[in-house]
Parts: structure tokens; C-alpha cells; sequence
């Protein structure tokens, strides 16, 4: 009888063992994310949007890791079944506008950075990335007063500042563009378009 | 059994009525393109000069879509106190798609112009094509066709077809900008000239890192290189209904930007012709564009 009952646990234990080596898939997902496979990363998450395509995270998530892939067309589609999912969501708001500016679609990036701006108007890469569109569709007096008013609240921020130098230089304001590149030089010094830029105005003047 | 006229409409109809059906109001942006234009001829017995408005209207749905009417008139001096007026109109789509498999966007192009003159011939031109742009925005390739359809007033028809393809591409660092287009244009009825001719403009772009006078943000020059005759420019909106071909032309253009909503443009653009009866004569060619976005 305990031979029976003895047998019949191994028999059970041996049967669960698949599912118990089987890693759970999303630390298997972060896992392979850390090792750049992202592909693995997506493919992990990928029955969990199958079961529940309204799992808001998963759709999130897989967005951002086929814009990892270059898959651009695939991660605005789930970012935007995220933003369908919760339209708050500023994760997802905020992460369409990385496959949306990497297939140069500027207008539609600008529209979210804008909108996440409503909500939250000193989010930071709103900011920055609605100035990188401002920058493409050649806004410069706008970018010139966008880059002037954030860089009050980051003031140690280079980024910024270089958006403001090359707003400043195209829009022919010299003076702020070689106070801004020159602000660049302290905060990152070896910065070549700040290096570059004040080397020819000096050469000029 | 439609009419050419019939399905472009149809086209541009559904294309308009499926994008802006799911859209929002703060999605469209939109241009307008103001011209005035003048043409002086020289050794040309029946012109004098030329004078040309217009204005175009773009419409765009984020980078989707781009729709687009427009209307200009040109009024003739063929001296004496004869003046000749004649009217066009256009309306076009253009639909883009991105394809990450190539790396880069698709267009689709529809247009259609219809020339009026309530003295001489009736034009209508259909065109359709597709381009490509690649994500980087360093390479651009196009191809067209288009059929002009031209009406007299004896009641005889000739047809026309044209075909494009456009390659270009910025050899610097987004600085500059080369343009590379070909054309082949079919006249079965043509007798006088060739029946096929074979052309090409060659544009060189320069990009300036600022804007302000008297530097431009962009510098166009460019080169005719082969006869071309009845040749529509998509990009300009032209249709050359001349009966004479245009044997050689050189052209330059210089772009301000004024601020970001608008900008100023400036053309010269000097041609040589041949008329039917092996006479040549030449033009100059002067324009101004206000472009500004609303």
C-alpha cells in the first residue's frame, strides 16, 4: 500500500515538474530584455496578450520592446491598444513617440508629447521629445521659446540646452546661442557641437 | 463605363470620407501657397509676356495624409491688345504608409488638373504614383504616370502619357541634397516632333544651418537636360500646354524662412524653344511664393 501511495507521489511529482521549471514569464522576459535578446523578451509576454488582450501592461510592454527591435510599425500598435486599454496611461503616451519619431512621423509624436503635456506639464521626456520634433518640422522660434522656459526648471540639464543653442543659432540669435553652448561646456565639456559651434564664432568674431 | 474623371473623384472621395470619418479636428494642419509668377519672351512672334496666379491649398492628417486643391490663372499677352486667359484647377492625395521592412515610408499620389481656355485647347491630366522615403530621410525614389488628354476646339484629341521616376538622395550629411528625375513622354500624334522623348532635370539642393536675410534656409539650382514637350511638373503643378518644345532650361530658387509659419520663395528660370516651324525663341521665367501654415 505505502509502495502504491509512494509511486503515485513521485508519478505526481514528476508530472509537475514542468510547470515548476517553467520560469515565470515575465521575470523570464525582464531576463532576457537585460541580455539585449529582445526578441526572447517579447516572445515571453507574448501568450499572456493572446489569453488577455486587454492586460494593459503586457500590451505596454510588448510596445516597447518591438521598438527595441526596430518593429515600429508593431510597437505603435500596442501602445496604442495600451492607450485604448487606459487612456491616462502616460507610459504609453510617452512611449509611442519613440517608434512614431523613429519612422519620422513628427506631427503625430508632437501630438502625444502634447497631450501627456495637459496632464503632466513639466514632464521631462515630453518635453524633450516634443523639442526633437520641433526641431525636425523646423519650429525654431518655438523651439527658441520651449527650450527658454523648460531649461528655468532643468536648469542642469545639457540636453536642453543644446536644443536651445541650435534653436537660438538658426533662429540668428547669437548672443543666446553662444551663452547656451558655453552653459553646454560646463555641463558636459567635451561636448563637439558646443565645442564646434563657439570655435567658429570665434573664428568669426 | 466610368470616365477617368469619375474614378479620381470616386478616389479622392473615399480616401477623404475613410480619414476624416475617424479623426479629430487638432490632427489637421494645413498650408497655403500663394504665387504670382511672369514670363517674358524673347524672339517669340506670337508672345510677349505671361503673367500667372495662384493659390494651393494643403490639408494634412498628422503624416498620413495630405489632401490638396488648388487654382491659378495665366493671362497671355500675345501683343497687339490680344490677351488669352486660361484657368486651372487641381485636386490630389496623397497617402503614406510606413514599412518597416524597408525601412522607410511609401506614398501613394493621385492628381488631377483640368486647363481650361475658352479660346484655344482643354487639358486634362491624370496622374497616380508611388515614392519612397526611407526613415533617415537621406533617399527619396518616385514613379508616375500621367496622362495629359487635350481637347481643341476642331474636336481633335492627342494623348499624352508621361512617366517619371525620380531618384534622389543627400550625399552630405542632410546639407545637401541631389535630385535626379527622368521623364519619357509619348505623343502618338505628335508628327512635327519625335514621337518619344526622353529628358531629365538635375537639381542640386544646398541646406543653410540658418535662416535670415540675405542667407536663405535652402538653395535650389538646377538643369534640363533633352527636349521635352506637353511636360507636366507635379511638383510645381505645371503643365506646359506650349506646342513647342522646350529644348533646354536652367533654373534657381531661393527659400526664407520668415518664422515657423511661414515661408518666402524666389524662382528665375530661363528656357529656349523650337517651334513646329524650326524657329527658336527664349523666356524668363520670375516667381514669388508665400507659403504659410495655418
Amino acid at each position: 500500500m505505502n509502495n502504491k501511495i509512494f509511486s503515485i507521489a513521485l508519478f505526481a511529482m514528476f508530472l509537475s515538474f514542468p510547470a515548476m521549471s517553467k520560469e515565470d514569464p515575465w521575470q523570464l522576459s525582464h531576463k532576457l530584455e537585460a541580455q539585449a535578446d529582445y526578441a526572447g523578451a517579447a516572445q515571453a509576454i507574448q501568450d499572456i496578450i493572446k489569453k488577455n488582450a486587454r492586460h494593459e501592461y503586457a500590451q505596454t510592454r510588448y510596445g516597447w520592446l518591438t521598438y527595441l527591435q526596430k518593429d515600429y510599425s508593431t510597437a505603435i500598435s500596442h501602445y496604442k491598444n495600451a492607450i485604448e486599454i487606459n487612456p491616462k496611461s502616460l507610459d504609453a503616451q510617452l512611449g509611442i513617440t519613440l517608434p512614431l519619431m523613429a519612422q519620422g512621423r513628427w506631427q503625430e509624436a508632437a501630438k502625444y508629447a502634447r497631450q501627456v503635456l495637459k496632464v503632466a506639464p513639466y514632464q521631462y521626456y515630453a518635453h524633450i521629445r516634443l523639442m526633437a520634433c520641433e526641431e525636425a518640422l523646423l519650429q525654431w522660434n518655438t523651439l527658441l521659446e520651449h527650450t527658454q522656459k523648460i531649461t528655468k526648471y532643468y536648469p542642469t540639464d545639457a540636453t536642453i540646452l543644446i536644443y536651445l543653442g541650435r534653436a537660438a543659432s538658426v533662429s540668428g540669435n547669437n548672443k543666446i546661442a553662444v551663452d547656451a553652448y558655453k552653459s553646454v561646456i560646463d555641463r558636459l565639456p567635451g561636448n563637439l557641437e558646443a565645442i564646434r559651434f563657439l570655435a567658429s564664432n570665434n573664428s568669426k568674431s | 463605363m466610368a470616365s477617368r474623371h469619375q474614378i479620381v473623384t470616386i478616389c479622392l472621395t473615399y480616401l477623404a470620407t475613410n480619414f476624416l470619418s475617424v479623426t479629430y479636428a487638432d490632427n489637421w494642419s494645413g498650408y497655403s501657397d500663394i504665387k504670382a509668377a511672369m514670363i517674358s519672351y524673347q524672339g517669340d512672334t506670337t508672345r510677349k509676356s505671361l503673367t500667372d496666379y495662384g493659390i494651393n491649398l494643403q490639408s494634412k492628417y498628422l503624416d498620413k495624409l495630405d489632401l490638396l486643391i488648388g487654382y491659378s490663372q495665366l493671362k497671355l499677352n500675345a501683343g497687339q491688345g490680344n490677351n488669352v486667359r486660361q484657368n486651372q484647377f487641381f485636386a490630389g492625395a496623397n497617402w503614406f504608409q510606413y514599412a518597416d521592412l524597408i525601412n522607410g515610408r511609401v506614398g501613394w499620389h493621385l492628381k488631377g488638373y483640368s486647363l481650361t481656355s475658352p479660346s484655344s485647347t482643354i487639358v486634362n491630366v491624370y496622374t497616380g504614383g508611388l515614392s519612397y522615403l526611407n526613415y533617415g530621410k537621406t533617399f527619396y525614389l518616385d514613379t508616375l504616370f500621367t496622362q495629359s488628354l487635350y481637347k481643341n476646339t476642331q474636336g481633335n484629341d492627342n494623348v499624352v502619357n508621361q512617366s517619371n521616376l525620380a531618384i534622389e538622395f543627400s550625399p552630405g550629411l542632410k546639407s545637401s541634397w541631389l535630385s535626379l528625375q527622368l521623364f519619357m513622354l509619348d505623343n502618338e500624334d505628335d508628327v512635327l516632333f519625335d514621337n518619344t522623348l526622353y529628358s531629365a532635370n538635375i537639381e542640386w539642393t544646398q541646406f543653410f544651418g540658418r535662416s535670415g536675410l540675405p542667407i536663405p534656409m535652402k538653395l535650389i539650382v538646377g538643369a534640363q537636360l533633352g527636349d521635352q514637350h506637353y511636360l507636366v511638373l507635379h511638383r510645381l503643378d505645371s503643365i506646359n500646354n506650349s506646342p513647342d518644345v522646350q529644348q533646354t532650361s536652367y533654373w534657381a530658387n531661393a527659400t526664407w524662412q520668415i518664422n515657423d509659419h511661414s515661408e518666402l520663395g524666389l524662382s528665375i528660370v530661363t528656357s529656349e524653344y523650337q517651334t513646329e516651324q524650326q524657329e527658336n525663341y527664349s523666356s524668363i521665367y520670375s516667381s514669388i511664393l508665400l507659403k504659410i501654415k495655418w
